[in-house]
């Protein structure tokens, strides 16, 4: 057949008007005014100081400087930091560990008709108010409260619960409010998996826990990340549990910062630990990221080459 | 005589899977439990119980703070609701139908929004509300909250239209429709599940935020979970629990009108379709 | 009012594969032609073309004479039905089928007309309220096929419309829209991977491999007179046996040593040249003592398959090679398996082809 000659011309597209993504203008445009920018803001005010008892305004900015940035670096805040991400940490991994036999029972043992429902249910208590449900954990782990009685009864306590208002409190506190966070992703997942897929493991020879290792979890792998980054993001940034159930000692990042900035009108430092807890975040996940990297690229060499 | 009834065989792994299911789900419902019965304690604290009583739904009913608190929270989730579906619904349609270089940046950019801790999001909010002057309390809230609520529309209403796929369109098209007719009369109308989900998200997110609300509220605005908040730092009564039942009644009524209009209105559609 | 359609010198690239690759064709008004080919010649890419939804990287489309090229699919004067009939969900059969009448401003009371007509002819009428998802497959492909008929175009595009459809409907399908289409007299152009159905229903076959049309020609034609091997294998059914012309002439010597002799060779073939020699299972006759016919083999029966109206016999050559036989079942009999048989054919039905690595059901390596 004759080969393309040249004086076969392409054909020119003549596109004229709007760019071809032009619906997606306007929310571009709200994010950049309402998100980005307000962002910005923000770093520029960690440079600024507190302004005079006369000066209007909540920041000084007439001299810029790292003075905020070296407070924030100190004892204090790092400490708070190492401690959210501590409780941040152990709340989401304790969060996979629940959750996840959860999101298995309703992916791959709950008849189909029931799974709607469910997950539903699962959705139904953030309809409650989020605050009253972390106050109901002050009720239900008060010290002269039922739980207490009944584990003091059962002799598993010699004294009254005094698990509120410490850290042991946020971190169940976290673990409770986050577990939906966590199962849904995973069951999305779970749930799109081909039960031939399975079927086909077994009938080639492999039994239900090299199936799980070997075809289920790596295809669940997606949904269980995106579940893991999610809460351990939620968790880190959490105000509202290290408040209601912390007390002075369960202090976290997220309270730090909102007692910095409304309660000792302290707006540039607030807002250089906001950035510092931006950075630090970001460094966490990309430390998570490439140890995932290396430990995949582990587990393909001990696997060793295909043939 | 009746076949035998075959049952999937008695599989102990299984069973405890099923068990922890069912421990964890009543882990989650126990303080929503817990709730319920301490509105009816007719006790002046909450969480010392003294007696069954319906007296503090009567309060709550009466309590103007609580209910102008509510009204916050309703009027502004529901404008917030309205900007989120006003601006997704076209980002998400963008997205899945005219792909191109700017898509990879551009959901890179709904995920910093979705992942950003709210704090931060909501204390940049406030710093930006002040500077240019806008003090309105309901209008810092509705925007504040719909921040984050357009990229999950826009998440939701990509996912339906990636999943329906480009044919339908093609066909009005092939049928002599121009391109905003077929956007009307084809691409919206399907897009409508995606649409009363998105709705339901972003009301429910805005009615139930706590940070940025604190952050960006205004005296005399106060949204109902800034109202507990404060309530419970006085120490907290029962009308507040009642009214957290009773939003919670309402809620699930209107989820369940919503969940049937979606079954009737389309093919049944798993979850995961409509997440994506 | 039907309409003429031509391509020419069209190519459709992705990246570097061409998709469609330097196509030109005149398609005659109100015939009926199918393009057919196996998955990703590129038919329903041309299909696309000349209905608007992809844009040809060079060339120029068509219709009726006025270039429509860069005309967006709402200006042409074409109608599809889609391969999975794209019906809209939330409209009902009727709606559905008005849809395209009203993007034309047609009023109301002729539109209802129209649509009646439109459904009645599919034979549809009665379930004008039902929506798509209350229609079975079969049922939405006729629905789908009124939409696109109710415009009354000029040219219709049916991509692979019957592949979704059991066999039976199908084959009940491709008679009335055969019958529909002599009735309408448009333009109809058919893409499908299946040749039983292109030659069941078609005026005129674009066989197309690799982005471009091999051959173009009648049913009849190309059953009879195929241009290239793939074009013989791909149509019905063909033993292939391959080995070398002897000379210029009409005989070739197989890998094994044996001489037969064709009656045609494709023009242009070259003397000596590695050639496929190809006969119709239903030109190869079996006997029990050796024949005298030109071309005759030993074998033994592999297996006998009764396909209703005829028997077919699959065959083992010596080297292993297979040849299948097939005859009308009256007067034959299954054969037992391992039955030595002598298959002949006439020279009259052996054409040798150059040679092409096809994929064919032959296709055991022949061992030397």
């Amino acid at each position: 057949m004759a080969e393309l000659t040249a004086d076969t011309v392409p054909i020119r597209i003549h596109r004229r008007g709007m760019p071809r993504w032009t619906m997606a203008w306007p929310a571009l445009a709200w994010w950049t005014v309402f998100f980005i920018v307000p962002l910005l803001w923000i770093v520029v005010y960690s440079f600024g100081s507190r302004p005079g008892a006369e000066a209007p305004g909540p920041v000084a900015l007439e001299t810029l400087s790292f003075d905020n940035y070296r407070q924030a670096l100190s004892e204090i805040f790092f400490r708070v930091f190492q401690i959210t991400m501590r409780t941040a940490g152990l709340g989401t991994i304790l969060c996979a560990l629940f959750g996840f036999p959860v999101a298995y029972a309703i992916a791959m043992h709950v008849p189909a008709r029931w799974r709607s429902i469910l997950v539903f249910l699962l959705i139904v208590p953030y309809w409650t108010s989020f605050l009253l449900r972390t106050f109901a954990w002050r009720i239900i782990l008060a010290p002269q409260g039922t739980l207490s009685d009944v584990l003091q009864a059962l002799g598993i306590l010699s004294r009254p619960l005094l698990i509120l208002d410490s850290n042991a409190a946020v971190q169940l506190g976290i673990v409770y409010n986050y577990l939906p966070v966590m199962i849904l992703p995973i069951y999305v997942a779970l749930e799109r998996i081909d039960t031939s897929l399975i079927r086909a493991s077994m009938d080639l020879g492999a039994g239900p826990l090299r199936t799980f290792l070997q075809v289920t979890l790596p295809l669940a792998m997606p949904g269980l990340l995106g579940g893991l980054v999610l809460t351990f993001i939620l968790a880190a940034g959490d105000y509202v549990v290290p408040t209601i159930l912390g007390g002075t000692k369960g202090l976290m990042v997220g309270n730090l910062i909102a007692t910095q900035i409304l309660a000792s009108q302290n707006l540039p430092l607030g807002s250089a630990m906001a950035v510092m807890l931006i950075g630090l975040l970001a460094g966490v996940l990309i430390l998570a990221g490439f140890v995932l990297f290396v430990l995949q690229r582990l587990l393909k060499l001990a696997r060793g080459a295909p043939l | 005589m009746t076949p035998t009834i075959n049952r999937q065989p008695a599989n102990p792994g299984r069973r405890l899977l099923l068990a922890w299911m069912v421990a964890i789900f009543v882990f989650l419902y126990l303080p929503i439990i817990v709730i319920i019965i301490y509105s009816f304690n007719g006790g002046r604290n909450l969480y010392v119980w003294t007696e069954w009583s319906t007296h503090w739904y009567g309060v709550a009913i009466d309590n103007p703070r609580a209910l102008s608190a509510l009204y916050v929270s309703i009027r502004t989730a529901l404008i917030n609701a309205v900007i989120a579906v006003a601006f997704g619904v076209f980002a998400g349609i963008a997205l899945a139908r005219r792909k191109g270089a700017w898509t990879v940046p551009y959901l890179g950019l709904i995920f910093v929004i979705l992942g950003i801790p709210e704090l931060v999001s909501a204390i940049g909010q406030m710093i930006w509300f002040d500077r240019l002057g806008i003090f309105d309390g309901i209008t810092r809230l509705s925007i504040g909250h719909s921040l984050f609520n357009v990229a999950v529309v826009a998440l939701i209403v990509r996912a339906r239209a990636e999943g329906l796929g480009e044919t339908l369109e093609h066909a009005a098209a092939d049928l002599g429709a121009r391109p905003w007719r077929s956007f009307i009369d084809i691409t919206l109308p399907l897009m409508f599940p995606a649409v009363l989900a998105g709705l339901l998200l972003s009301f429910t997110f805005s009615f139930d935020d706590v940070i940025i609300s604190l952050f960006v509220q205004r005296p005399g605005t106060s949204t109902f979970p800034i109202y507990i908040l404060s309530a419970m730092k006085a120490g907290l009564k029962g009308d507040v629990a009642a009214l957290a039942v009773m939003m919670l009644i309402v809620s699930m009524i209107g989820i369940a009108i919503a969940a049937w209009l979606i079954a009737r209105g389309g093919r049944g559609r798993t979850l995961g379709g409509l997440l994506g | 009012m039907a309409a003429d359609v031509e391509l020419e010198r069209v190519s459709k690239l992705y990246g570097s594969f061409k998709a469609v690759d330097d196509v030109t064709l005149a398609i005659r008004e109100g015939s009926f032609i199918s393009l057919l080919g196996p998955s990703g010649a590129g038919k329903s890419t041309i299909l696309r073309m000349i209905g608007g939804f992809e844009l040809p990287d060079y060339g120029t489309v068509r219709i009726a004479g006025h270039d429509v090229t860069m005309l967006a699919p709402y200006r042409r004067d074409v109608n599809t039905v889609f391969q999975n009939y794209a019906l809209f969900p939330h409209m009902n059969a009727a709606e559905n089928v008005a849809y395209g009448l009203r993007q034309d401003g047609v009023p109301a009371a002729e539109r209802r007309k129209r649509v009646g007509d439109a459904l009645d002819m599919v034979e549809m009428l009665s379930f004008a309220g039902r929506k798509p998802s209350e229609l079975s497959g079969g049922q939405q492909q006729r629905v789908a096929l009124a939409r696109a008929l109710v415009k009354r175009p000029s040219v219709l595009l049916l991509d692979e419309p019957l592949g979704a459809l059991d066999r039976k409907l199908r084959q009940q399908m491709q008679v009335e829209l055969k019958l529909l289409q002599s009735q309408l007299g448009t333009t109809f152009i058919f893409v499908t991977h299946d040749q039983e159905e292109a030659l069941a229903m078609s005026d005129s076959i674009a066989v197309m491999r690799h982005g471009r049309i091999e051959q173009l020609g009648g049913p009849t034609e190309l059953y009879d007179n195929p241009a290239t091997a793939f074009v013989a294998g791909f149509i019905g059914t063909q033993n292939f046996i391959p080995g070398h012309r002897l000379g210029d002439s009409l005989a070739m010597r197989s890998e094994r040593g044996v001489v037969f002799e064709a009656s045609r060779a494709i023009r242009g073939l070259k003397r000596e040249a590695h050639v496929l020699g190809a006969v119709r299972p239903e030109n190869v006759l079996l006997a029990a003592r050796e024949p005298s016919a030109r071309n005759r083999l030993t074998a033994k029966v592999a297996a006998s398959v009764m396909l209703g109206d005829t028997m077919e016999f699959v065959l083992t050559l010596p080297d292993g090679r297979e040849l299948l036989s097939r005859m009308p079942r009256r007067g034959v009999d299954i054969l037992p398996e391992g039955a030595e048989v002598w298959a002949y054919w006439e020279s009259e039905s052996f054409t040798l082809f150059p040679f092409e690595d096809l994929e064919s059901r032959q296709g055991k390596p022949w061992p030397n």
